[in-house]
C-alpha cells in the first residue's frame, strides 16, 4: 500500500494534537511527581487514579461521539444513572437478605439497565435526528426529564447495598489491574475501531464536518446522527454499571458535575466542537491529565472547589490555544494552495 | 458634486501575483467622475482581481491605486470605503431579514459609529438615498421579500449613501429583464448626473455597448484593448476577450439515435417554483437548462435529485416510476448530483481530499465483515486522482488546500465513482479558471460517449453552447423554449433569456 495514504483516518492535525497531550500529560504527570513525590507518585495514588479515570473516560467517550457529529450529548449523565438505578433495583430486589446474587440475576439485571438506557437514548435519536432539535437543547431536555423520573420514583434516595459479587467488578483486579481500567481500554479500543475501521465511523467524521455535504452526498446523515445518539446512551449505561459496581449503589443525582468534566476531557482531548475531527487517544490522554491534577490537587491538599475553577480554566485555555492554532493554520493552507 | 467632476479613478500598472501565477500583470485604467466604463472579460481574466484590488481585498505587488487626488500603493477595506469605492457583487451583500430601510441606512449608522438607532431616522436616511438615485421603492418591506431588481436598487442606494465616488457593479443584469435593465440604465445615469465613476463588469455586449463610454478588455491578466466604446464593434469586443485562438469550439460529442430514454420528466410541479415541466434525456445526451436566477432552474435540479420537494409529477428512470423527494431512491435510480456551491454543499472542506472523493457510496468501500477496507478506500482515491488529474502531492492534505477547478473536480469524482446512469451537474465550471474548465467540459463530453446522460444547469451561455445537444429555457418556473443542436447559439439564448 502506498506509504502516503498510511495517515488516512487520523489526519496529520489529530496526529499533532495527540502528540501535544502526550506531551502535557508527561509534563503533569513529572510536575506533581515532583512536587508531591511521597503522596502523588506512590502505587497507592496510582491504583486510586486507575480506578477513578475509567467512568469518567467511557462518559467523555460518549460525548465525544455525539461531538464528532457536531453535536452534544448533556443526558450522560442521567442515562447512566437511569440505567444505574434499575439494575440496582432489579439487584436489590431479587437478593431479600442476602450479601450475593446469583450471576444469571445480575447479567439480567445489567441488561436490563442498559437496555433502558438505550431507550433514553432512541429517545435523543428521535428528537434530535428525526425532528432536528438543537442536539444541546434536546439533550438538555431529555437528561433533565431522564433525572426528574429517576428521582420521582426513587424519592431522591439512593439504592446502595448491592450484591457483593457485583461490587467485586468494580472494585476488583483483572491480571493485576483494576477491571474498571481493563474495561475501559475494552471499550475505547472497540469505539476505536467502530470510528476508524466502519463505514458508519467514517461516515460520523463527515456529517460533523459538514451536514449539507452529506445531505448532498446521500450518506443517510439522520441515521449516522440516530446511531451516534444510540451508541452514545449505551456507553452512559456501562460507564453507569461501572459506577455502581465501584460505590456499591445507584443514586438519581450522583456524577452532576460529570457533565462539565466530561466536556472539558473532549476538548482538551482535540475533539473540535464544531465536529468532524478527534481521536479516542486524545481523549483518553485527557481523561488521565485531568485526573492527575485532580489527584494532585488532593496530594498537594488544595480545595476541590479550586479544582473546579481549574477544569474552567483549563477549558478556555485549550479552546484559545485552539483557536489560534487553527488560525494559523488556515492561513498557511491558503498560502500554500495560492502558491500551487 | 462639482468639485468631482473633472476627478479621476483607477489603477497605473497593476501587477499581483497569487504565488506562481499572474494574476494582473501591468493592469492600467481610469475612469472619469460622470462616466460609465465596462470592464470585459472572461472568467479568470482578471477582473475580480482587479476589483478587489480597488476595493482593498487584496494588496497589488505593485503599481498604483488612484482615486481622485490621492495616490496609494494599496488600500485596506476601510480606506477604499472611506475614499468612495464601493462594490455591488451579484449577491448584493444585504440582510434578507431587516426592511429595505434598515438595509440602506445601517452601513451609515456604522460609518457614523453611531450607538443608537431610531425608526425616524432610518426612514429618513433611506427616502432621501432612494430620491438621490430617484428611485420609488415601499421602504417598509422585508428585503427578501423583492424582487431582485430592487435588491439592486436598494445596493446602489446604500452605497450612494457611503459617499460613492467610485462605484463598481459586478454583472449587475445576469437575473434581470429586459424592464428591469431599462430602469437600471436610468439609474446609472442619475450616478452619471451625479459624478459617479460608475464601472460596468459584463460580458453582455448589447448592454455594454449601450451604457458605456469607455471600456477596458481584460483576458489573462492583460488590458489586451482599451479605449471609447463607439471605437469598439460587437466582434472587436468579443475577438478582444476570448483572443483569436477561440477555445469555445463546440466540443459536444455526435449524438447516436436512439429511442431509448435514461430519464423521463413528467409533469413535475411544486407551487410557486416550477410547473408543466417535461422532458427526457437520452444515453449520452447532454441537456443544458438555464434561465434567469430565480427562474427556478436550480430548484429544478434539485427536485430531479429529491433535495427539493415535488408536490406533483412522475420521474421515469429505466421504466419504472421513481420515489419523489428521496435522494437515496435517486441515488438507487442511478442519478447523481453535483450542487452548485461546492464550498457548502459539495465538499467536506477540512477534510481529507481521499475522504471527499469516497464521499459518495462510502459503503462500497466495505471489505471483509462489512469493515471499511482501507486499501480500496487508498485504490478508489488514487484512481480518481490520475483519471481526472487532481493536482495534488498529497490527498491526506484537506480538500482545502486545492485550487477552485480541483476542487471541482474531486465533488465531480466522488459522482462519477458511483457510475451514475444521469449526472445532474449545477454549474460544473462556476468559480474556476479557463483551463480547468476546459477540462471539466472534456471529461463530461468523454463520459457521454461512453453513454453517460447528462443534465447540466448553468447560467453561463457560451459554456452551454459548447457541450449541450439541447437546452432548455426556463422562464417564471415553465420551459419557455427548446433549441436543439442545429439551433443553438449565444445570441439565440440571451435573446431568449431576456
Amino acid at each position: 500500500m502506498n506509504e502516503r495514504f498510511s495517515k488516512l483516518n487520523t489526519g496529520l492535525l489529530a496526529d499533532r494534537k495527540v502528540t501535544q497531550l502526550m506531551a502535557i500529560t508527561a509534563a503533569t504527570f513529572a510536575i506533581f511527581s515532583f512536587v508531591s513525590p511521597d503522596i502523588f507518585f506512590s502505587s497507592a495514588n496510582f491504583t486510586s487514579m486507575a480506578y477513578q479515570i475509567p467512568e469518567i473516560a467511557i462518559l467523555s467517550i460518549a460525548v465525544m461521539l455525539s461531538m464528532l457529529t457536531g453535536g452534544i450529548d448533556l443526558s450522560i449523565v442521567a442515562i447512566s444513572n437511569a440505567a444505574a438505578l434499575v439494575a440496582a433495583g432489579i439487584m436489590t430486589s431479587k437478593m431479600g437478605e442476602a450479601e450475593t446474587l446469583s450471576t444469571a440475576w445480575i447479567i439480567i439485571a445489567c441488561v436490563v439497565g442498559t437496555i433502558v438506557g438505550l431507550a433514553a437514548g432512541a429517545i435523543n435519536s428521535l428528537v434530535i435526528a428525526q425532528l432536528n432539535v438543537t442536539p444541546i437543547l434536546a439533550t438538555l431536555a431529555t437528561g433533565t426529564l431522564f433525572n426528574g423520573i429517576a428521582i420521582g420514583v426513587t424519592d431522591g434516595v439512593s439504592v446502595s447495598g448491592l450484591p457483593e459479587n457485583f461490587m467485586r467488578v468494580g472494585n476488583g483486579t483483572f491480571f493485576g489491574v483494576p477491571t474498571p481500567f481493563v474495561l475501559m481500554v475494552i471499550i475505547a479500543l472497540i469505539v476505536g475501531f467502530f470510528i476508524n475501521r466502519t463505514t458508519l465511523g467514517l461516515k460520523v467524521f463527515l456529517v460533523g464536518t459538514n451536514r449539507k455535504a452529506a445531505q448532498y452526498s446521500v450518506m443517510g446523515d439522520r441515521k449516522v446522527i440516530a446511531w451516534v445518539y444510540l451508541i452514545s446512551a449505551l456507553l452512559s449505561s456501562l460507564a453507569g454499571l461501572i459506577i455502581a459496581s465501584r460505590t456499591s449503589a445507584a443514586s438519581p443525582d450522583f456524577g452532576s458535575s460529570y457533565i462539565l468534566l466530561a466536556i472539558v476531557v473532549v476538548v482538551l482531548g482535540g475533539i473540535n466542537p464544531n465536529g468532524g475531527f478527534g481521536t479516542i487517544t486524545g481523549v483518553i490522554l485527557a481523561t488521565a491529565v485531568l485526573q492527575m491534577v485532580s489527584s494532585g490537587f488532593n496530594a498537594l491538599r488544595f480545595s476541590q472547589f479550586f479544582y473546579l475553577a481549574a477544569q474552567g480554566a483549563v477549558l478556555i485555555f485549550v479552546m484559545i490555544l485552539n483557536v489560534v492554532l487553527e488560525r494559523r493554520r488556515v492561513s498557511r493552507s491558503i498560502s500554500k494552495s495560492l502558491r500551487s | 458634486m462639482s468639485t468631482l467632476l473633472t476627478a479621476e479613478y483607477g489603477v497605473k500598472n497593476i501587477i499581483k501575483s497569487f504565488g506562481g501565477a499572474k494574476a494582473l500583470s501591468d493592469v492600467s485604467l481610469s475612469v472619469k467622475s460622470g462616466q460609465v466604463h465596462c470592464i470585459a472579460g472572461e472568467n479568470g481574466s482578471g477582473k475580480s482581481t482587479l476589483i478587489k484590488i480597488m476595493s482593498g481585498v487584496h494588496a497589488p505587488d505593485s503599481g498604483q491605486i488612484r482615486l481622485g487626488e490621492k495616490s496609494f500603493s494599496e488600500l485596506s477595506p476601510r480606506e477604499a470605503v472611506r475614499e468612495g469605492v464601493q462594490v455591488i457583487f451579484q449577491d448584493f451583500s444585504l440582510l434578507p431579514n431587516l426592511t429595505v430601510a434598515e438595509n440602506i441606512a445601517i452601513p451609515t449608522y456604522i460609518s457614523r459609529n453611531s450607538l443608537f438607532f431610531s425608526k425616524r431616522e432610518t426612514k429618513k436616511i433611506a427616502e432621501s438615498a432612494l430620491d438621490l438615485i430617484g428611485v420609488d421603492l415601499d421602504i417598509t418591506a422585508s428585503v427578501e421579500d423583492i424582487s431582485i431588481a430592487s435588491k439592486q436598487l436598494i445596493a446602489i442606494a446604500r452605497a450612494t449613501n457611503l459617499g460613492v465616488k467610485m462605484l463598481f457593479m459586478d454583472e449587475p443584469t445576469t437575473a434581470l429583464t429586459r424592464k428591469e435593465i431599462k430602469h437600471l440604465f436610468k439609474v446609472v445615469e442619475q450616478l452619471k448626473e451625479r459624478g459617479v465613476a460608475t464601472v460596468f463588469v459584463s460580458h453582455k455586449i448589447d448592454e455594454i455597448q449601450e451604457i458605456c463610454h469607455t471600456i477596458t478588455i481584460l483576458r489573462n491578466g492583460e488590458v489586451v484593448a482599451d479605449g471609447l466604446m463607439k471605437d469598439f464593434k460587437r466582434d472587436s469586443i468579443s475577438e478582444a476577450m476570448t483572443g483569436l485562438n477561440i477555445s469555445e469550439t463546440r466540443i459536444a460529442p455526435p449524438l447516436k439515435e436512439t429511442t431509448e430514454k435514461v430519464i423521463e420528466v413528467k409533469n413535475l410541479k411544486t407551487k410557486p417554483t416550477f410547473s408543466d415541466i417535461s422532458f427526457s434525456i437520452a444515453p449520452g445526451e447532454i441537456l443544458g437548462i438555464t434561465g434567469l436566477l430565480g427562474s427556478g432552474r436550480t430548484e429544478l435540479a434539485e427536485a430531479i435529485f429529491g433535495q427539493y420537494p415535488i408536490d406533483s409529477g412522475e420521474l421515469i428512470v429505466g421504466e419504472k416510476s421513481i420515489q419523489l423527494n428521496s435522494s437515496s431512491a435517486a441515488l438507487k435510480a442511478g442519478i447523481g448530483y453535483v450542487p452548485p456551491d461546492r464550498l457548502t454543499q459539495g465538499l467536506f472542506l477540512e477534510q481529507s481530499i481521499l475522504r471527499n472523493l469516497v464521499a459518495v457510496g462510502i459503503d462500497q468501500y466495505q471489505g471483509k465483515g462489512k469493515l471499511l477496507s482501507k486499501n480500496r478506500l487508498t485504490e478508489a482515491g488514487e484512481k480518481w486522482i490520475k483519471d481526472l488529474r487532481i493536482k495534488t502531492k498529497n490527498p491526506s492534505n484537506p480538500v482545502t488546500s486545492l485550487s477552485g477547478g480541483n476542487q471541482q473536480r474531486v465533488v465531480l469524482a466522488k459522482w462519477l465513482a458511483m457510475n451514475p446512469k444521469l449526472m445532474i451537474l449545477n454549474g460544473p465550471t462556476v468559480g474556476v479558471d479557463i483551463g480547468s474548465k476546459r477540462e471539466i467540459l472534456e471529461i463530461i463530453r468523454d463520459r457521454a460517449q461512453e453513454g453517460m446522460a447528462f443534465l447540466v444547469v448553468s447560467d453561463d451561455i457560451p459554456e452551454l453552447v459548447q457541450i449541450c445537444h439541447r437546452v432548455l429555457v426556463i422562464k417564471n418556473g415553465k420551459i419557455s423554449k427548446s433549441f436543439d443542436e442545429l439551433e443553438l447559439n449565444e445570441e439565440i439564448l440571451y435573446e431568449e433569456l431576456s
